[in-house]
């Protein structure tokens, strides 16, 4: 077990998650969020005990559904709720949205929207970690559909092939969006595909954060130690649709309810308890002040202004080039613009 | 296609017209609208103006012939035409038909402007006067690169395009031609499909260019001031806009006379009364009673005005300007004289504010300082009328079958037959006579 | 000045710039211990270790995909994809991630690299012998060149690597081998920049790669029926240099586009639209397109000559403007 601050830090961040989702999700409801919402609910532990595990200049790429990690790598709620609002004070600067959050000081690389395609990223951050003699690791997260895709199959094999330090990191919620796993998967115990590439994989109990915590510890030294890559699959449920609009046909009540009994706030709540490393009084007080953030970052949210319409041609060279920007000659032809 | 230029009938009894003048010579351009000759009626010299464009191809009475109303006096024809002796006469009803017919080619491309070369209304293909019954030829397709302009005088023919045929020229070919003034159904084409191309306006020589003025000894160019233009511009435009028609009254002036002479005496400076003056008041006066005239054409409606402003005629050793007193109607007869004054004299030296010269709703035009015993004047556009002063003389006149000497003087008020008819124009007039034959009403 | 190939060029550029930057390493299929499909990294892992010269499995995704990764954690990859066949492969990873990342997180990260890769043809059948420069000339935040000259190559390579975006280089297997004067000295040619190949002041030329070559040779026998063309040689695809063609549009008013590439979407259709959009009054014929036409390249080495296009093509399409 941890120290009892680092016990009750995962506890007020899972709850930040929890109640950053829920936000969302009433964002969402009245439109102040746009365009596609993937939420977390249910899978906190894996962030917070996975990403707990690294040192700060780990590099983490991840998937769409990226809130919990971003919030689990301490970028600050109020950017990332006014990046879901699309205001210029969001940590993309309004350009990237829900699924494209990112903060370049703390090594988050980014949300990514296409399933499987950010894994070779993580293998070309490891690829550096190992040409420059350091001792960083990367990690990619990804969901259990993700190992079905060409991408997976590549990182994994050249990442073996090189023993790149990486760490793939599994969250298996047993739904590829509406698909059960073992309707797609050719196998349910996704870490077994490691024997294929010849190296470690792991299954971890995803509702525990400390279970995540010590694989994925287990996992970096492996990594740094220059043995190659480690492949964990975290089992894990999301007790949300898939997206907003997911009605959720495909899995049953029953099956919800099983897994909501084990939910890692929950249960890790109770187990501050019973172990004496919190009081209810502390741990109500973490739930206030986790309130009183969310309060501020919708604040800060709502009050920021949306980026001007004139800094739309921003960041598209790194290079400029003289005579190749288009897109503010095009820009400059367009009717006024009218909200 | 040619136009014939008739002895035109104006008025129920005119039987006969007396060419006084043509103001063109045979060979000379002409525009739609344009006078082209003055004619004497029973009653008055009148300007006949073209109804076609082209060139006066043909003269066929000259000045001081008499010529029956309905005869054809003149032809206009296109550039290059040629013309018979006069054709049977199509009434002027039909020539008018004639045009809008076929291809405008003025307008053909993308708005190329054809300057200097009037083509007047679409007349069908132009080159049929010669080329009735021949075969329409494809310019033969070039086979190497090089033979540039040369290709383009000799193989090229004058284009023959059917009626309504769109003419086919490169972006480039319409930039040249129109900034050349040329227009492009006269430019053979040698391209693909008998496109016109660079080198076919290169090598253009125009088949006649009209002469739109031919020097014979030496001139001076005198360039055109601003107010050269625009007085060019906004005379032209009213006279082609506006029909005009004349009403001449003549005003005994000898009470006017003694009035003025009284009147001056007891004021001072500034404020000292001109026969212009009294003219102003008596117009400002004249307007209220007949709203009518104090009024302009809008298209769709007429629109009268509620102030009565007169503007007041001050010739410039360049050309002429027009200040305006406004509210004329409730000024004294001093502050006119204070007014007119004050805006004549700002008027010579360039001093005067734009909303000085603009705003007015009437004008008044005294030429009477060059002894002119009458004259037409062009309307002020927007207004619509303009009443033109003459000198006041003594004259032999007749009053209760006596022959006395008054002082006389002719007002010729020129109307814009669109907002006012010769009824209203004449009370109008009469009104004015009325105030100047009686001046004291001027100052009640 | 010492006159190379083309190939030579593209090794110098390679050679100088892992030479001058620890940071650029190299990777792709085969190009380590094979030295490269065309050669173009022979001896060099000799040189500088597998390390900087890294064979990789034939994964083009996860190749263009660590690259990316690499790129923007501060290394300078250039990545070799084989064939531009092959690139199909990779198509997600330019286009979504290499050309976006610098946008989409709001310029916190960069994706400082290259991809390398030959169009080419010789009875390779169809999907061995395609040219698709423009799928990427299409994409905001690409940058696309395709030298025609060793000089060029050179020049432009270096000025690919030490660009902080993804720079797409496209060579041309069948000019690897054609020389040209290139100086020994270090020099970088700009991103975004045409070229006047050939002055002249009859028709315009407007082509790249092989095409630039076909059409310099096509201006070299026109000349001798006193027909005098201009070429431009574009170099950059995105961004596109239009200055030098409306520069020669305005002084010739006829011009030729020639790419090897199908017709309909390629590369000719956007210089005519933005010749028709800037060039109009001074357009005296129609653009004239030369291309390859549309179908998949067939095996028969007569029928693939025909598919293409060459000087012949170049020439009568010269013709046909000046009428």
């Amino acid at each position: 077990m941890v120290d009892k601050q680092t016990a009750l830090d995962w506890y007020r961040q899972m709850v930040l998650i929890r109640r950053f989702e829920d936000k969302c999700a009433e964002g969402y409801a009245y439109a102040k969020i746009g365009g596609f919402l993937h939420l977390y609910n249910g899978q906190e532990a894996v962030a917070v005990g996975a990403i707990g595990a690294l040192n700060d200049d780990d590099d983490i790429v991840t998937h769409y559904r990226d809130h919990g990690h971003a919030i689990a790598r301490r970028l600050d709620t109020k950017a990332l709720m006014a990046e879901l609002y699309g205001k210029e004070t969001g940590c993309s600067k309004g350009r990237g949205g829900s699924m494209h959050l990112a903060d370049a000081s703390k090594h988050f690389w980014g949300g990514y929207a296409l399933v499987g395609a950010h894994l070779p990223l993580a293998v070309g951050m490891a690829m550096r970690h190992q040409y420059t003699g350091s001792s960083q690791v990367s990690m990619a997260i990804f969901g259990d559909g993700s190992t079905n895709n060409g991408g997976f199959h590549e990182s994994l094999n050249m990442a073996a092939v090189y023993k790149l330090p990486v760490i793939f990191l599994i969250e298996n919620n047993l739904y590829s969006m509406g698909v059960a796993i073992h309707r797609d998967s050719a196998i349910d115990d996704l870490h077994k595909r490691a024997i294929g590439y010849g190296i470690h994989g792991e299954a971890v109990d995803g509702m525990d954060p400390l279970a995540m915590y010590e694989a994925t510890q287990r996992a970096a030294e492996h990594c740094r130690s220059g043995k190659g890559p480690v492949l964990l699959e975290a089992k894990t449920y999301r007790f949300r649709g898939h997206s907003m609009a997911d009605p959720e046909y495909y899995r049953n009540k029953e099956e919800v309810e099983f897994w909501r009994q084990r939910d890692p706030i929950t249960n890790w709540k109770k187990r501050l308890l019973d172990e004496g490393l919190a009081t209810e009084d502390e741990l109500k007080a973490i739930d206030e002040s986790v309130e009183r953030e969310m309060e501020e970052a919708v604040r800060f949210a709502d009050e920021s202004p949306d980026p001007a319409l004139d800094t739309l041609c921003d960041y598209l060279y790194a290079t400029p080039v003289e005579n190749g920007d288009l897109c503010r000659q095009q820009q400059a032809e367009k009717p006024e613009y009218v909200r | 296609m040619a136009t014939n230029v008739l002895m035109p009938k104006m008025g129920y009894d005119m039987t006969e017209g007396k060419i006084l003048r043509w103001m063109k010579q045979e060979g000379d351009a002409v525009s739609k609208g344009e006078p082209i000759a003055e004619i004497q009626t029973d009653k008055v010299n009148i300007e006949i103006e073209a109804f076609a464009g082209g060139v006066l191809a043909k003269i066929l009475h000259g000045a001081d012939e008499d010529v029956a109303v309905g005869e054809v006096i003149g032809i206009i024809a296109d550039p290059g035409e040629k013309v018979e002796a006069p054709a049977k006469a199509p009434s002027a009803g039909q020539a008018l038909a004639n045009k809008g017919s076929g291809l405008d080619m003025a307008q053909s491309g993308e708005g190329g402007e054809a300057v200097g070369l009037d083509v007047g209304a679409g007349n069908g293909a132009k080159a049929n006067a010669t080329v009735s019954t021949s075969t329409i030829e494809e310019p033969s397709m070039v086979k190497q690169a090089n033979a540039d302009a040369q290709r383009a005088a000799e193989g090229a023919q004058a284009p023959v395009r059917r009626e309504g045929e769109r003419v086919k020229a490169s972006p480039l070919a319409r930039k040249m031609a129109a900034g050349q003034g040329l227009d492009l159904a006269e430019v053979p084409g040698t391209g693909p499909g008998g496109r016109i191309v660079k080198r076919d306006v290169e090598g253009y020589k125009p088949v006649q260019k009209p002469a739109a003025f031919v020097p014979t000894a030496a001139v001076t160019e005198v360039p055109l001031t601003r107010m050269r233009q625009a007085i060019a511009r906004r005379l032209s435009e009213s006279k082609q806009t506006a029909p005009h028609f004349y009403v001449t009254k003549a005003i005994d002036m000898t009470e006017a006379v003694a009035f003025r002479a009284q009147v001056n005496q007891t004021l001072t400076g500034a404020q000292k009364v001109s026969f212009n003056d009294m003219v102003i008041k008596a117009v400002a006066k004249a307007l209220k009673a007949y709203p009518a005239v104090n009024a302009s054409w809008a298209d769709d409606r007429i629109v009268q005005h509620d102030r009565i402003n007169v503007g007041m005629a001050v010739a410039l050793p360049e050309g002429l300007v027009v200040p305006v007193i406004n509210d004329a109607y409730a000024k004294t007869l001093s502050q006119i004289a204070e007014d007119a004054k004050d805006l004549a004299a700002r008027a010579k030296e360039n001093r005067l504010r734009p909303d000085e010269f603009s705003g007015g709703t009437c004008t008044v035009s005294n030429l009477g300082m060059f002894d002119v015993e009458s004259f037409t004047a062009i309307i002020n556009p927007p207004e619509s009328a303009i009443l033109a002063v003459g000198s006041i003389n003594k004259e032999a006149v007749v009053i209760n079958d006596e022959v006395v000497v008054r002082s006389m003087m002719r007002i010729t008020i020129s109307s814009d037959h669109r907002v006012i008819d010769g009824a209203l124009a004449a009370q109008f007039l009469g009104e004015v006579k009325r105030l100047l034959e009686t001046p004291l009403l001027l100052v009640v | 000045m010492p006159v190379i190939t083309y190939r030579e060029a593209l090794r110098q550029a390679l050679r100088e710039e892992m030479l001058r930057d620890d940071s650029v390493f190299i990777l792709g299929e085969d190009i380590a211990y094979y030295g490269g499909s065309y050669g173009v990294t022979k001896g060099f892992v000799d040189e500088f270790g597998e390390k900087r010269i890294k064979d990789t499995p034939i994964s083009e995704t996860a190749i263009i995909g660590a690259a990316t990764g690499a790129a923007m954690t501060g290394l300078r990859p250039i990545a070799e994809i084989m064939s531009f066949n092959f690139i199909l492969q990779a198509m997600d990873q330019i286009v979504n991630h290499s050309a976006k990342i610098h946008y989409m997180f709001g310029g916190q990260f960069q994706a400082p690299m290259v991809i390398r890769t030959p169009a080419g043809w010789s009875q390779l059948s169809a999907t061995h012998s395609q040219t698709l420069e423009p799928l990427f000339a299409y994409i905001p935040g690409l940058k696309v060149v395709m030298p025609s000259t060793p000089y060029d190559a050179k020049g432009l390579l270096k000025a690919a690597i030490r660009d902080n975006d993804p720079v797409l280089f496209i060579e041309h297997a069948l000019i690897y081998a054609t020389k040209g004067e290139v100086p020994e000295e270090d020099y970088v040619i700009p991103i975004g920049k045409s070229v006047v190949r050939r002055p002249g002041k009859d028709v315009t030329i407007v082509s790249f790669s092989r095409m630039a070559l076909e059409s310099v040779a096509a201006a070299e026998e026109l000349a001798k029926e006193g027909i005098d063309c201009e070429i431009i040689d574009l170099r950059s695809l995105r961004p596109l240099d239009m200055g030098p063609v409306l520069e020669s549009l305005k002084k010739t008013n006829r011009v030729v586009v020639a790419e090897e590439g199908w017709k309909s979407h390629g590369i000719g259709a956007e210089v005519s639209a933005r010749i028709m959009e800037e060039g109009f009054d001074y357009l005296d014929a129609p653009v004239k397109r030369v291309a390859g036409i549309e179908i998949p390249d067939p095996y028969n080495k007569h029928l693939e000559y025909q598919a293409f296009p060459h000087k012949a093509d170049v020439i009568k399409a010269v013709r046909e403007v000046l009428k």
